[in-house]
């Protein structure tokens, strides 16, 4: 089991009353699946990524991903993770503005020692998405669609078993919706278990499980006729 | 494009994309190392200067004819030739006034160099059997007794490649160069009595015309008195006033104490003006880096879902500032040791105090000293942001910066 | 971040911000993008001029009319090498060819050796430590001489890299003038 997600709770105070944001969630994910998890916004479906990427802590419950467990793990192991297993397309604009398309590519790969300098895997990557032509442009120069593929990009240059997607079709039109959703179930069949949330109902449907998150609680669909697993 | 994207070139591409802010913030460093650099040394210097005056005035008093103190202290301070006399005779009158250890006469003759240019020179003749202020230096310098006829020249004096001064149409043999003491004796000439005699001689045929008392065999121009232990000066001081009327007494010490006043404030400013130079400094350094790591937040949020550590993120701000401040303080030092060394005779002409420049070791170590300020600075300046940015929870810090 | 705080980190901001926008502003006729031949001109002309005109007013030779004396030759010989330099910075504005401006910074660090050696070897100055032609107008040649030169190797430098940048990138990299 490549992500086990066990009684996860991500609880606030709010106005003295505890608010929870993720409540019991449970989630399990094997290498190669495919989910989406819809919900309204604020449903908490973004907290329920970010709880799993590492980049907030749960008040209760327990995260596993690739056999280790999340909360036991110090900055170090837990960066390292974060860079080698996971790959994260945040919701927000990301890129670094002092680097070029491509640099903004490789440069996860050079936050740990690595040898090489990945350009011909960045290449390959931005080929695949189509936007090899803008390598050497800067991050400003770019529309939104087109940034959006250099974040995917990006979470994919170290490889990751693991790849979350923060509303990734979010500002797209529906053409380009239906090739990084094409895209992503392609990348679920070369192995990588793909996560994503949105709550654009086109984006649906490509893989093979679709959840709903409702109020914190995270629930399993089922919607007959939209599994798009032979694609 | 195909190079590596190691953190430092990350750093250094951070701090490229900014260009006025860099270079702004490496100013401020260029001029802090610079202020430090040129503050010591020029502290050292006077210091140096101050404390050669304490060691070269070996008389505690001089006595000189009514109205000529002023002149003696210029001799003494800034080498402003002067000649004035008065009677042998005194000598003799003084010599029993109690209090007083040792005694020794000088005269003075003053006088151009022909070399083309010069500046005009103080000739100081002393006794060679009662001086006692004169020969202990000489005795450091050459170690032996000074030859018939030659001379020996302060530091400041121009001698050529044949070691010797032409003073009034004759070439004159310079025994020794004396040691820089920072004071106007730099700018004299000292010979023995029988060599004072031939130049005046000399100088007579030439047609040179001196008062009518000035006379190496009848006159002296001033005379050195050394104060005998467990004798107040002021004591001796009436002693001697008793003894001869149209004379005026210099004190060294309240020369000394008038120089170290002068060198006490002017040091203290410079210490002063350091201070508050590096205060400024590092409050701006830190006020900017934090606006830097305010506005990057996103940024380093960015870096850390990407998988950098707590310690990368701190690493990458500290690195850029090490980077500043480096770069400033080379600079700095740099335009300093253009301005300070070059210029040094310059700026004591300007200070008109006593000056001498430090050993090379200790400008090395006054170097080294401002060297670590400088690159210690940046990072100090960017500590607080740097753990700050390390801190921040990540998700929390994305959602802020949209 | 307490309010205060926020708001002293705002105004910064903005300040840095609008300073940006009006640099921007004025650059759009892109007057800035000649930057190297600008302020290689301009360093030469400044540094010309100091040499030329600096032993005659703000780092005075000895002035005395008696004889003709060494330092007020070496004067002589700045003004005209001062006035070379000056040309020089002239000239580097003046063409685009990169390659004949590198020469061009050649021959200008030449003219600062030549600045730098007349008072300290050809010619010379005063032998007397406090002279001001020793203790100020010497020194002040030397710097700017040495000024000179530094800034003619970095030019030279600086275009020669320039250069090959331009011949290794593959077509998006900014012209560099």
């Amino acid at each position: 089991m490549l992500l086990e997600v066990k009684g996860l709770d991500r609880k606030y105070r709010q106005s003295n009353k505890p608010f929870y944001a993720v409540r019991d969630v449970n989630l399990q994910m094997n290498e190669g699946d495919h989910f989406t998890i819809v919900g309204r916004s604020g449903s908490g479906k973004s907290t329920l990524l970010n709880l799993i990427a590492g980049l907030l802590t749960p008040t209760a419950g327990e995260i596993r991903i690739d056999g280790k467990n999340m909360l036991s793990l110090n900055d170090n192991e837990a960066s390292l993770l974060r860079n080698s297993t996971i790959g994260y397309i945040p919701q927000e604009q990301s890129m670094l503005s002092c680097l070029t398309v491509l640099d903004n590519v490789r440069i996860p790969y050079f936050l740990w020692r690595r040898e090489g300098d990945a350009t011909e895997r960045a290449l390959q990557l931005l080929e695949g998405l189509g936007i090899a032509h803008l390598a050497n442009a800067y991050p400003h120069h770019l529309s939104g669609g087109e940034l959006r593929r250099v974040s995917i990009a990006r979470a994919l240059i170290n490889n990751p078993k693991l790849l979350l997607a923060d509303e990734p079709t979010n500002d797209l039109d529906i053409k380009t919706t239906d090739h990084i959703m094409r895209l992503f179930a392609e990348i679920a069949k070369s192995g990588t278990a793909v996560l994503l949330v949105t709550h654009d109902l086109d984006a649906i449907g490509y893989g093979n499980g679709v959840y709903r998150m409702d109020d914190g609680k995270l629930s399993q669909q089922s919607i007959p006729g939209i599994y798009a697993s032979d694609i | 494009m195909a190079q590596a994207l190691s953190m430092s070139k990350f750093s250094y591409m951070n701090l490229k994309r900014k260009p006025f802010r860099t270079v702004a913030l490496v100013l401020a460093v260029v001029a802090l190392s610079f202020v430090l650099f040129s503050g010591m040394v020029l502290s050292v210097s006077l210091k140096n200067g101050l404390n050669n005056v304490k060691a070269r005035f070996g008389a505690d008093l001089i006595v000189v004819p009514t109205g000529y103190e002023g002149a003696q202290e210029s001799i003494l301070l800034t080498g402003e030739p002067s000649c004035f006399y008065f009677k042998k005779s005194v000598l003799d009158r003084i010599k029993d006034a109690e209090g007083i250890s040792k005694l020794t006469a000088q005269f003075y003759l003053t006088t151009l160099g022909e070399e083309c240019c010069d500046l005009p020179v103080q000739i100081i003749g002393f006794d060679p059997a009662t001086d006692f202020s004169i020969q202990p230096w000489i005795r450091e310098t050459i170690g032996g007794k000074i030859e018939d006829g030659a001379l020996i020249v302060g530091s400041d004096i121009h001698i050529g490649d044949h070691y010797s001064v032409k003073f009034y149409g004759k070439e004159y043999p310079v025994a020794a160069k004396l040691d820089e003491t920072g004071t106007g004796l730099d700018q004299s000439v000292f010979a023995t009595t029988e060599t004072i005699k031939d130049l005046f001689t000399r100088a007579k045929e030439k047609g040179m015309n001196f008062l009518s008392d000035a006379n190496p065999d009848a006159s002296i121009s001033s005379i050195l008195i050394k104060v005998e232990d467990g004798y107040a000066i002021e004591q001796v001081i009436s002693n001697i006033l008793k003894t001869a009327e149209g004379i005026q007494i210099v004190r060294t010490q309240n020369i000394i104490a008038g120089i170290t006043k002068s060198l006490g404030s002017f040091d203290m400013f410079l210490h002063m003006f350091s201070a508050a130079f590096l205060v400024l400094t590092l409050v701006i350094l830190t006020l900017v880096f934090s606006v830097t790591a305010n506005e990057r937040k996103k940024e380093f949020a960015t870096l850390r879902i990407l998988g950098a550590t707590r310690k990368k993120l701190a690493g990458i701000l500290l690195r850029e500032s090490l980077y500043i401040s480096v770069t400033g303080g080379i600079i700095g030092i740099a335009l300093s040791v253009l301005f300070i060394f070059p210029f040094n005779v310059f700026i004591e002409n300007t200070l008109k105090l006593p000056y001498i420049q430090p050993s090379v070791p200790l400008i090395v170590v006054i170097l080294a000293g401002t060297l670590i300020i400088s690159i210690a600075i940046g990072p100090i300046a960017s500590a607080k942001s740097a753990a700050k940015i390390s801190r921040a929870e990540t998700y929390i810090t994305l959602r802020e910066g949209e | 971040m307490d309010k205060q705080h926020y708001y002293m980190h705002y105004y910064i901001s903005t300040l840095a911000d609008q300073l940006r926008h009006i640099f921007l502003k004025i650059n759009k006729r892109g007057v800035f993008r000649m930057g190297n031949r600008i302020l290689s001109c301009v360093v030469f002309i400044v540094l010309g001029a100091l040499l030329a005109i600096g032993p005659y007013t703000i780092f005075p030779v000895c002035q005395d009319g008696m004889m003709v004396m060494r330092c007020q030759n070496t004067a002589k010989a700045e003004l005209a090498v001062g006035t070379l330099t000056a040309v020089i910075g002239v000239l580097v504005a003046l063409f685009k060819d990169r390659k004949l401006r590198i020469g061009i910074s050649i021959a200008g660090g030449a003219l600062g050796l030549l600045a730098l050696l007349l008072p300290n070897v050809l010619i010379g100055v005063c032998g007397s430590k406090h002279m001001t032609c020793r203790a100020l107008a010497l020194p002040a040649i030397s710097v700017v001489s040495i000024l000179i030169i530094v800034f003619a190797g970095l030019n030279a430098l600086y275009l020669w890299k320039a250069g090959n940048s331009e011949v290794m990138s593959n077509g998006t990299s900014v012209k560099h003038e």
